[in-house]
């Protein structure tokens, strides 16, 4: 089967590069192991939250000049920071045109937005059903509201409103909390293991269940400026928050849950809808088990490029799947883009070179659970135009983008969804050039 | 090997991404879901039969689950296996009519204006609904008058002057109801240059059997057509089927859950479909003449699960004039014989509302899909005929 391109991975990464060639007219195929894990995501979006010397980012642009110096091996140096702020600002416009609605930009610089257990995190891009907080240059948050009230569903175990109430307390911030239920909720109830976050928003998004809703959110509302909620409504509404918000006449925001987290699966299925309505074919479930590479491959100078003439999958069997560009956008270790045994880590589709990778295994992990973790800064090599390497030879017709690559730590810089958002937009322009 | 070591599901991280994909939980809380019905509810069962819960019975076994799993696990088949090993002997007549479509298909075939009439009469519909348990408002498929295979031994076209032959699996319905759909089979294939022969005996693939708890017998088939298969694949290249789930099953649920060895032909049973797009690749050629029309294509489950609907959706492109949209991948709701029994009917529309929504909005004149009892759930509720891809590609060859 032939494309002009095949997108290995169904993330934020796979879904970008895919839409943004699709838009310029290319043929594309995405192939996805199984869902993403924006699903474990919060919904929002990080740019670069801190540098190597541990010192906190707001001003985005000052920031990726720091990391330049600091961090050469970091994506976003090996592009360029005038090069990654273009894409970034391109992203922005692209997820707009998506249908994507989020606050936020790299020319404001970071915002806050609240953790599930109410940390205040800065962030580059939120939906804008979530509890979104300016900061000033020195990243201290700019409260809008001063009573705050925090309504959750009863016996939902994936948000604790005391919590997050005691850490809104210590912001100097007046809090309340409520709950509410009703029949429907009762009944999905009585299996506890699966009382999660989309699962509660299937049932109150539906509009037989509005009445419980709105009665709740008014009560709630009665002695604040703002109702925050857990994010379990407005999964296939996502206007369902602002709504409320006007029945409440007081603003109505959602803090994401833990994990499966309902903004992170309805970004997930915004930007499959997009991909598919722009004629992407999308291939789940399915993985490659076999490829073809022309070129020399005992080339010994190193210096002539490889090429990849057919991919085979499990579900295609004998037929293969021909593309003349590819994007590797597999994810890292959660996602199996990244594979590690006893013997090593290796890439798991075409087993391409990594950096960070020390030579003893002892070396890998910390014991410091919360520390710098030398692991997630593993993975795929890349040159300026995301091409990566195979045995320290370019593979001409493939890029890289997302988790799969190495030379960064997405959770202490805070940048996964940055470096996702950007390198596939670079691998795309890559293609098109 | 005990099927159940396959399944993977030991590598479940309780994530809960199968039940968001699951349409059965959406619309019926009853039912516990995938993750605790398959491999939660296993860790239980593995230890005392007690757990087994008979809500697993409201599973429509769509996979669904499966193809979200981020972590491989065969949930659907976890919950099959378990309903084999715990759920009893089904005694309900009602589920015995439905399950055994071939015997069924025999004896209403010989008699079918009186059954197609029959079947329609009020009065019979309400003793369906109120003794049987097949809701009034649900449209039987009509049955023939003689069946595929009485069609093909007396009237099909000679067949041997092609120099290479398949074998078609034609499945129940095209034998007992649209036999049309194999002759357009027939006709695809002959236009490609290959001949079709049919199996020396062929049962029911067993995937309605396997729905309403009849394993032993679903198994039956899978040995018998396991053995016709093989037998076939010493005279054939390949053996072909237009349906989904049949080929579904016949590839994936023969091993995973009846424990029907299929290594050494699996390769070589084909969905039709995606047959004929291997020969074009090597460079046989089809003509279509032109025809202005608005075709949607809906991803049946099985064919989700198969991961083949680009084959379906690059072959249509071909036929000039046809404007094609791609609908979102949702179950319509029938999941076989499900959505047949009055205590899933009204779940089963409710399941199907957002894809019938999605096709009234498409402003299609015609849906495609290689499922059978999707053609006659989305005909049933939109109004809009269904055809499967194979029908639609023969009747516009020039």
């Amino acid at each position: 089967m032939r494309f002009d391109v095949v997108v290995l991975g169904g993330g934020l990464a796979g879904y970008t590069a895919a839409i943004a060639l699709l838009e310029k007219g290319l043929s594309c195929a995405l192939l996805s192991v199984g869902q993403s894990s924006l699903h474990f995501s919060s919904g929002s979006m990080d740019f670069l939250r801190a540098l190597p010397d541990e010192s906190q980012v707001f001003d985005l642009e000052k920031g990726l000049h720091d990391l330049a110096r600091q961090d050469p091996g970091h994506p976003y140096s090996i592009l360029g920071p005038e090069k990654t702020l273009e894409l970034a600002k391109k992203a922005e416009t692209a997820f707009a045109s998506w249908g994507l609605e989020m606050l936020g930009s790299l020319s404001a610089g970071n915002h806050l937005r609240l953790s599930p257990f109410g940390k205040l995190l800065p962030t580059w891009l939120s939906s804008k059903d979530t509890v979104f907080i300016p900061a000033d240059a020195e990243g201290r948050p700019e409260w809008p509201w001063l009573k705050i009230a925090l309504l959750t569903v009863k016996d939902f175990l994936d948000f604790n409103p005391e919590i997050v109430a005691a850490q809104l307390k210590a912001q100097g911030r007046a809090t309340s909390c409520h709950m509410f239920t009703c029949p429907d909720l009762e009944i999905l109830r009585q299996n506890p293991s699966e009382f999660r976050s989309v699962n509660i928003a299937r049932v109150l998004d539906q509009e037989s269940n509005r009445p419980f809703l709105t009665e709740a959110v008014k009560k709630a509302a009665q002695n604040a400026d703002a109702v925050f909620m857990p994010a379990c409504l407005g999964f296939n509404r996502p206007q369902l928050a602002m709504e409320l918000s006007k029945e409440a006449a007081k603003p109505i925001r959602l803090i994401p849950t833990l994990a499966p987290s309902m903004i992170g699966a309805r970004l997930n299925n915004q930007l499959q809808y997009q991909f598919l309505k722009n004629g992407g074919v999308l291939m789940s479930k399915d993985r490659v088990v076999d490829f073809n590479l022309v070129g020399d491959q005992d080339d010994s100078s190193g210096s002539s490029a490889l090429t990849i003439e057919r991919l085979h999958t499990e579900n295609h069997g004998d037929i293969p799947i021909i593309a003349k560009d590819h994007v590797l956008a597999t994810g890292s270790f959660f996602s199996q883009g990244l594979l590690s045994d006893i013997d090593g880590v290796r890439e798991a589709v075409f087993g391409l070179d990594l950096v960070n990778v020390p030579e003893s295994r002892s070396d890998w992990a910390l014991g410091e659970f919360f520390g710098s973790q030398p692991f997630a800064r593993f993975g795929v090599k890349i040159d300026a135009q995301t091409r990566p390497f195979l045995k320290g030879r370019v593979l001409a017709n493939l890029k890289a983008a997302g988790l799969v690559l190495g030379g960064f730590d997405p959770i202490r810089q805070g940048c996964g969804a940055g470096v996702a958002a950007v390198t596939a937009l670079a691998a795309a322009e890559a293609i098109l050039s | 090997m005990n099927p159940l070591l396959m399944t993977n599901f030991e590598a479940c991280t309780k994530c809960t991404i199968c039940t968001e994909y699951c349409p059965v939980s959406e619309v019926r809380p009853a039912y516990p879901g995938p993750k605790q019905s398959g491999p939660d509810g296993e860790r239980q069962r593995l230890k005392d039969a007690a757990f087994y819960n008979k809500a697993l019975k409201y599973c429509s076994n769509c996979k669904r689950c499966e193809i979200a799993c981020p972590s491989n696990v065969r949930i659907g088949d976890v919950i099959a296996l378990a309903r084999k090993r715990f759920a009893g002997p089904n005694l309900s007549p009602r589920d015995a009519i439905l399950a055994h479509t071939d015997f069924m298909g025999t004896m209403a075939t010989m008699v079918a204006p009186i059954v197609n009439y029959v079947t329609n009469i009020p009065l019979t519909r309400f003793f369906l609904d109120k003794i049987v348990g097949i809701p009034a408002w649900r449209i039987f498929p009509k049955y023939s008058w003689t069946t595929f295979r009485a069609w093909y031994f007396n009237n099909r076209p000679d067949q041997t002057q092609f120099a290479e032959q398949v074998t078609l699996f034609h499945g129940c319905f095209i034998n007992f109801n649209n036999p049309s759909l194999g002759q357009d089979s027939i006709r695809l294939l002959n236009a490609l240059g290959v001949g079709v022969r049919l199996l020396a005996r062929e049962r029911c693939c067993g995937v309605p059997l396997i729905s309403s708890g009849f394993f032993g017998h679903a198994k039956d088939n899978a040995l018998s057509n396991a053995k016709n298969i093989a037998q076939a694949l010493t005279k054939t290249e390949r053996v072909v089927c237009p349906s989904s789930t049949c080929s579904m099953t016949l590839r994936n649920e023969y091993p995973d859950i009846l424990e029907v060895k299929n290594d050494s032909w699996r390769d070589r049973m084909d969905l039709l479909i995606r047959h004929v797009y291997r020969l074009m690749e090597k460079g046989r050629e089809l003509n279509f003449q032109r025809q202005e029309i608005k075709v949607a294509y809906h991803t049946a489950c099985h064919m989700e699960k198969l991961g083949w609907s680009a084959y379906s959706i690059k072959l249509l492109k071909l036929i000039p004039g046809l404007q094609l949209t791609i609908l979102p991948s949702r179950c319509c709701g029938i999941a076989g014989t499900y959505g047949f029994k009055k205590e899933n009917s009204e779940y089963s529309q409710k399941i199907g509302a957002p894809l019938f929504q999605s096709i009234r909005d498409s402003g299609c004149d015609l849906v495609v899909s290689e499922c059978e009892t999707c053609k006659m759930q989305i005909q049933m509720s939109t109004g809009v005929p269904c055809e499967n891809p194979v029908t639609i590609l023969a009747r516009n060859l020039v």
